[in-house]
């Protein structure tokens, strides 16, 4: 028994109705359409695969767009934009050529850095000692 | 018209003659698959696409075909899961329950020219248009296209007694609805 036979017989037992019933396909499609679809799905292939191309060549240079970009505002800023500031500095012709006026305008401009010696004790004992080593009047000081 | 058989298409298609060979597989499958198709989704132009979908994904995987199952069982597959997520889609597009979207399958039968006139043929699809999306599946591969069950187990992925099971349910549904007033 082929499958045909096996089907039929199997709907006729389950559903005689349904049995005697044509098979009909009701969905035709319109005339001349088995005709040009091949080419239509060539067609579509051909296109995606165009545009799969041109999506690739844009992206590539998308890629080098974005490596520059990053690569600028990199250098923006890790770049030293601050100029190292000239070291002013007095050669002898300069300084000899100045009248002390000028000289002295020109020694504002410099941070001068004083060397001061603190006191980094706060014990009583070393105090006193280093205010007689330096020979303060401690009773001066103190008013007494 | 004679078609090649599908061990010599694939062969063709591996030899360097793919564009030549994926031809001669849409000259020899299209009619099926869109057959297939719109016994589910109805409209034509909706067919339309989706078989043009289908010969695409069959384009795109051939070259990895193992032919582990048969071409036509391998093109079914595609061409069914394209219906299944097309219905799905549709679906979800539309926030629709799955009533509605065989409701508006059921009006486009109702637009169907070849089905005018026809009372017996159109009560007969609006019955198939009740049954699950699956089963409606089951029954049209083997009431219209007489397939195996092991061929229909291939496309479904489904055991061959559950879809002896499923196409039983479907025809006595069908039977029920024919033969109710």
């Amino acid at each position: 028994m082929n499958m045909n036979q096996e089907n039929d017989n199997e709907l006729k037992k389950n559903a005689p109705y349904l049995a005697s019933l044509e098979k009909k396909n009701s969905f035709q499609a319109p005339e001349g359409f088995f005709e040009d679809l091949p080419s239509k799905i060539e067609d579509k292939i051909q296109a995606a695969t165009t545009e799969k191309k041109h999506t690739y060549v844009s992206l590539h240079y998308v890629k080098y767009a974005a490596a520059a970009v990053v690569l600028l505002v990199a250098g923006y800023y890790f770049y030293p934009s601050k100029t190292i500031p000239q070291k002013n500095t007095f050669t002898a012709w300069n300084v000899d050529s100045l009248t002390d006026d000028e000289l002295l305008d020109e020694m504002s401009d410099f941070p001068i850095e004083y060397e001061t010696e603190t006191v980094v004790s706060n014990d009583d004992a070393d105090i006193i000692n280093y205010l007689i080593d330096n020979k303060v009047d401690i009773t001066e000081i103190n008013g007494i | 018209m004679e078609h090649q058989a599908d061990n010599e298409l694939l062969q063709l298609f591996k030899n360097g003659n793919s564009h030549y060979a994926f031809n001669l597989i849409i000259k020899k499958y299209q009619q099926r698959v869109y057959t297939h198709v719109r016994r589910m989704v109805i409209d034509h132009d909706d067919a339309s696409d989706l078989t043009q979908n289908t010969f695409i994904k069959v384009w795109h995987n051939l070259p990895k075909f193992r032919e582990d199952s048969q071409l036509f069982t391998w093109i079914y597959r595609i061409a069914t899961n394209e219906c299944l997520s097309f219905l799905k889609n549709k679906r979800k597009r539309f926030f629709l329950p799955i009533g509605d979207v065989e409701g508006e399958l059921s009006d486009k039968l109702a637009h169907e020219p070849s089905l005018k006139g026809d009372a017996i043929e159109m009560k007969l699809q609006k019955a198939l248009l009740l049954l699950p999306e699956k089963q409606r599946l089951v029954f049209n591969m083997r009431y219209y296209n007489e397939m195996k069950y092991e061929d229909m187990s291939e496309v479904l992925g489904t055991s061959v007694g559950a879809l002896k099971a499923s196409y039983h349910h479907a025809v006595q549904k069908i039977e029920n609805y024919l033969t109710s007033d």
